[in-house]
């Protein structure tokens, strides 16, 4: 009995490190950005759809420094993970978004969106995804995701977004 | 304080103020868009000929200095009409009502003046060109306005706008206006302007419509939505419905058009907008990113910004549509250009220097100069209609909005909100309207306004809140 | 002692006097005298006057001016007539100066006028010349006139004094009134500088509060100086509307839309302060008095 039980322990301790996959490297994205059904339970998530996307990727998002465009390790990999999906269902037109925080201009934050998106845009292109599928848009600092005035806020708001149109 | 004019005007318009009172209080009406008439002759009695040095002509002289940055008191009583009728504007007992509101709102707001409270009498229709300047001055007001509107028969109104100075007890100004109904708010500013640009020496600018993003909703979803409106907030309208986000318009200079970027269709572009059809066309047909643009003064060139590439550069396109023209080609962002009001130069935002700084050049893209060495970063610059001062925004912790000369220095910040952003100047050069934005989860941004010397910074108010005023020129 | 020990006492002995030596010529070849001051003349006058001649308004008295000579004829030698402050306008008894505006060519003064004029050796002497100290100078007058008194352009008593004060001399003493024009100063009375300041003190004084009271236009008008000319009345109510004089200063192309609000302040500084009080009478009508002067009026900043 004594040895069942353990045997038991044991085999749930291994069958829960097992299914207990690696923890996310990013934070879950905020509630309304993905459709993330973490149950999965459903069915109806059809390969190379958008929901399907964002549950296989690391992140559909991307962020930057201030005043930045460029790509750190973090966003690389991110953006490695992207790159392995599109390429898989080279059919998905994407649409790549650049947002800026709130602590620039209206006009120079459209300009550094914009730079942001295509930043994103040139390195999946590297990664074999087809230049021509990815429209970029740029919203300046017009749709944040988080609302506060603080560094935190402003961190989370200057990103790129991989939005997969279907 | 303004009230006392030199002798010529006084005793000039004394005699044609008794000469008006003797007979029906009828001025001469002067329609829209003649020039103003003042009624009297040039303020000046002969002087010296040579305008000698007054030293050498052995006469004594007294030197004295004072003065002071204060609003001006000024009596705005209800204008009086001959016959109340009823107009599709509206009564015309209460179009005075007003009209009168509208001339004190106007010069409140300027900063320069200051509208008795109380003791605003009423005024009977003969009183208008014959003052009780004892009442007035008692009262506390050195210049009057005095007013009265009529309905024409053929459905047009008429309004006459008196100006007063009450201690020399003398007739300044005098200016009349017929206008369809519908216009009968413009009769009030432009009677407020004859009054400021008498008073001040300051150009008008009451009469003047400004064009902007209102904004409403949460911060993560705002609804962005082309507006206009008078400068006063009068006559407000929506002009895109809100789907798509709508930003930096501009008037064009004959007022039939603004320019602007919408994200209709999810595609950022720049659209020319015909105010009295409704209707829009694309300017620059292709997929990059155009957005900022600006219509020459001479109306011909829409200046914009294009980002090719990742990169953000200055062009001009003909009005009509065109090919556009490259005028900047750094690998940096140059974005926010804007005409002198000459049309031969233009001033810009570049960051490449590493930081965003103004640069200045020619209308054809040559000799590119920065012009801003402060410490700090400068935006958004936009050149004074005066032509002697360039607005801009300046970040350095938080966002100010300041002033400095074309050639750059003589720089001023005029305001110290956190996040004051956007200037735009009024037609004469002496107000600038911004956005100021509150901060946190909850954060709005406003309209609001500061005069050039840095006093009255006021909220404007508007429908619902707002953003990138852009105000237009003088209405003929 | 040793011979060391005394050897180095005796070093040490000379080696402290050397050092009190230098040190002695040091404070002797220190510091140079002080430069003598070179004395001053200083003149303690109580009032300063601008003009030193006759003012010009009164015309040259219609008498011909006689050289000095010897005292006149039944006068006692006018020994002291030197000390006469020599008034320009003849020094009369109160009365004389006072209403009737005629001038002074009076029989009386006229012998005393050769003295006045005491040619230019007056000017040194005269720096004192009180204008205000008319008082002084009449009560000088008064005792000149005693002491020149009973002098009588009629009298043609001849005398051998050798005298150049003849016949002919008296025939040229007239008493026909002086061609000068007609003032209702009070002899003496000039603007000099003190005069000057005192008045433009008491008029700025009173116009300050409506100087205080205008409004300043925009940035840069405080840079312009507007120049206007007040025509006053004696009781200080203008005469005649003021005139803004053509030439400005500090105007550019930034301010010059404020001329005209700066020009309406400096006069509305005057007209809102009218009527000036106090003012001396008697400097109203002189020559730089306040009948007409000129306002400068510019704005802070």
């Amino acid at each position: 009995m004594a040895k069942l039980t353990t045997s038991l322990l044991i085999g749930t301790a291994l069958f829960t490190a097992a299914c207990a996959k690696k923890p996310p490297a990013v934070i879950p994205p905020p509630p309304g950005q993905s459709v993330v059904d973490p149950n999965a339970g459903q069915p109806s998530i059809a390969p190379g759809s958008r929901a399907d996307f964002e549950r296989s990727v690391t992140s559909n998002t991307v962020n930057f420094a201030l005043d930045s465009f460029s790509l750190d390790d973090r966003a690389r990999a991110i953006l490695d993970s992207q790159a392995q999906w599109l390429t898989r269902y080279p059919n998905v037109p994407v649409s790549l978004e650049g947002h800026c925080d709130e602590r620039g201009t209206r006009e120079y934050n459209l300009a550094l969106g914009d730079r942001r998106a295509l930043a994103a845009k040139n390195y999946l292109a590297a990664r074999g995804v087809a230049p021509g599928r990815i429209s970029t848009i740029s919203y300046g600092k017009e749709r944040p995701i988080a609302l506060g005035s603080d560094e935190a806020s402003w961190a989370q708001n200057r990103r790129a977004v991989t939005i997969v149109l279907n | 304080m303004f009230h006392k004019m030199i002798f010529a005007l006084a005793l000039a318009g004394v005699a044609t103020g008794v000469a008006e009172a003797q007979t029906a209080p009828a001025p001469l009406p002067v329609p829209f868009p003649n020039a103003p008439q003042t009624g009297a002759p040039a303020p000046q009695a002969p002087g010296q000929p040579g305008g000698a040095n007054p030293q050498q002509q052995g006469e004594l002289v007294v030197d004295v200095v004072g003065g002071v940055s204060a609003p001006l008191g000024i009596a705005i009583p209800v204008m009086p009409t001959s016959d109340v009728v009823n107009t599709p504007a509206g009564r015309t007992d209460q179009l005075g009502q007003q009209l009168a509101q509208i001339v004190t709102t106007d010069l409140r707001n300027s900063g320069l003046f200051k509208p008795l409270d109380s003791g605003v009498k009423p005024v009977l229709f003969p009183e208008v060109t014959a003052p009780t300047f004892d009442y007035w001055g008692g009262a506390g007001a050195s210049a009057l306005v005095q007013g009265f509107i009529r309905a024409n028969g053929d459905g047009t109104l008429t309004v006459g706008c008196y100006l007063y100075d009450v201690t020399s007890r003398a007739e300044l100004a005098r200016q009349g206006f017929v206008v369809p109904p519908s216009e009968w708010r413009r009769a009030g500013h432009k009677c407020a302007d004859m009054v400021y640009s008498k008073l001040t020496g300051e150009g008008p600018y009451f009469d003047s419509r400004v064009v902007y993003v209102s904004e409403t909703g949460p911060k993560g979803k705002r609804i962005k939505r082309l507006a206009i409106m008078d400068q006063d907030g009068g006559n407000h309208r929506f002009l895109t419905n809100g789907q798509a986000i709508a930003l930096t318009p501009r008037l064009s200079p004959d007022q039939r058009s603004i320019v602007y970027m919408s994200y209709v269709e999810d595609r950022p572009a720049i659209y020319v907008y015909d105010i009295e059809s409704g209707r829009q066309r694309l300017l620059v047909p292709n997929t990059n990113l155009t957005f900022a643009p600006r219509v020459s003064p001479d109306g011909k060139w829409v200046l914009f910004s294009m980002a090719v590439g990742g990169n953000t550069d200055i062009y001009r396109v003909p009005f009509n549509g065109g090919t556009p023209q490259r005028l900047t080609d750094s690998p940096a962002i140059d974005t926010g250009g804007t005409y002198s009001p000459d049309g031969s130069r233009i001033v810009f935002e570049s960051d490449r220097s590493g930081t965003q700084q103004l640069y200045v050049m020619n209308a054809d893209g040559s000799q590119q100069q920065r012009i801003s060495f402060g410490s700090g970063r400068y935006a958004t610059p936009v050149w004074s209609p005066r032509g002697n001062l360039i607005a801009f925004t300046k970040i350095g912790g938080s966002f100010r909005i300041g002033i400095m000369s074309p050639a750059g220095g003589n720089e001023q910040l005029l305001t110290d909100g956190a996040q004051d952003e956007g200037p735009s100047w009024s037609p004469n050069g002496r107000v600038l309207m911004f956005f100021r934005s509150s901060g946190g989860g909850n954060g709005r941004a406003d309209l609001w306004s500061v005069d050039l010397t840095g006093v009255n910074v006021r909220r404007v108010p508007t429908v619902l809140d707002g953003s990138d005023p852009a105000w237009g020129p003088l209405r003929p | 002692m040793t011979q060391r020990d005394g050897l180095g006492l005796g070093l040490a002995v000379v080696g402290h006097v050397a050092v009190f030596a230098l040190l002695s010529l040091a404070w002797t070849s220190a510091p140079p005298p002080p430069p003598q001051n070179k004395p001053i003349e200083v003149s303690l006058a109580d009032d300063v006057a601008l003009d030193q001649h006759a003012p010009a308004a009164p015309e040259p008295p219609a008498q011909s001016a006689a050289p000095e000579a010897g005292p006149p004829d039944d006068a006692p030698p006018p020994a002291k007539v030197a000390k006469v402050t020599p008034e320009p306008a003849p020094p009369k008894p109160q009365p004389e100066a006072a209403p009737p505006p005629k001038p002074a060519p009076k029989p009386v003064p006229a012998p005393k006028k050769p003295v006045a004029e005491k040619p230019d050796k007056p000017v040194k002497t005269k720096t004192p010349p009180a204008k205000a100290a008319a008082p002084a100078a009449k009560t000088e007058a008064k005792a000149t006139v005693a002491k020149a008194a009973g002098t009588n352009p009629k009298a043609t008593k001849p005398r051998p004094t050798g005298s150049l004060l003849d016949d002919d001399f008296r025939k040229g003493l007239t008493q026909a009134p002086s061609h000068a024009k007609v003032s209702q100063a009070a002899p003496g009375a000039t603007m000099d500088a003190k005069a000057t300041a005192d008045i433009g003190s008491a008029i700025q004084r009173q116009v300050q509060p409506c100087a205080n009271r205008q409004v300043i236009p925009g940035p840069g008008a405080a840079k312009i100086v507007a120049y206007v000319r007040l025509q006053l009345n004696r009781d200080g109510s203008l005469a005649a509307r003021p005139t803004i004089l053509p030439s400005h200063r500090g105007v550019d192309d930034d301010n010059r839309i404020y001329v005209d609000a700066v020009d309406r302040a400096a006069i509305a500084t005057f007209t809102g302060c009218a009527p000036l009080r106090g003012l001396p009478p008697e400097l109203y009508d002189v020559p730089r008095g306040w009948k007409v002067f000129i306002l400068t009026y510019h704005m802070p900043g």
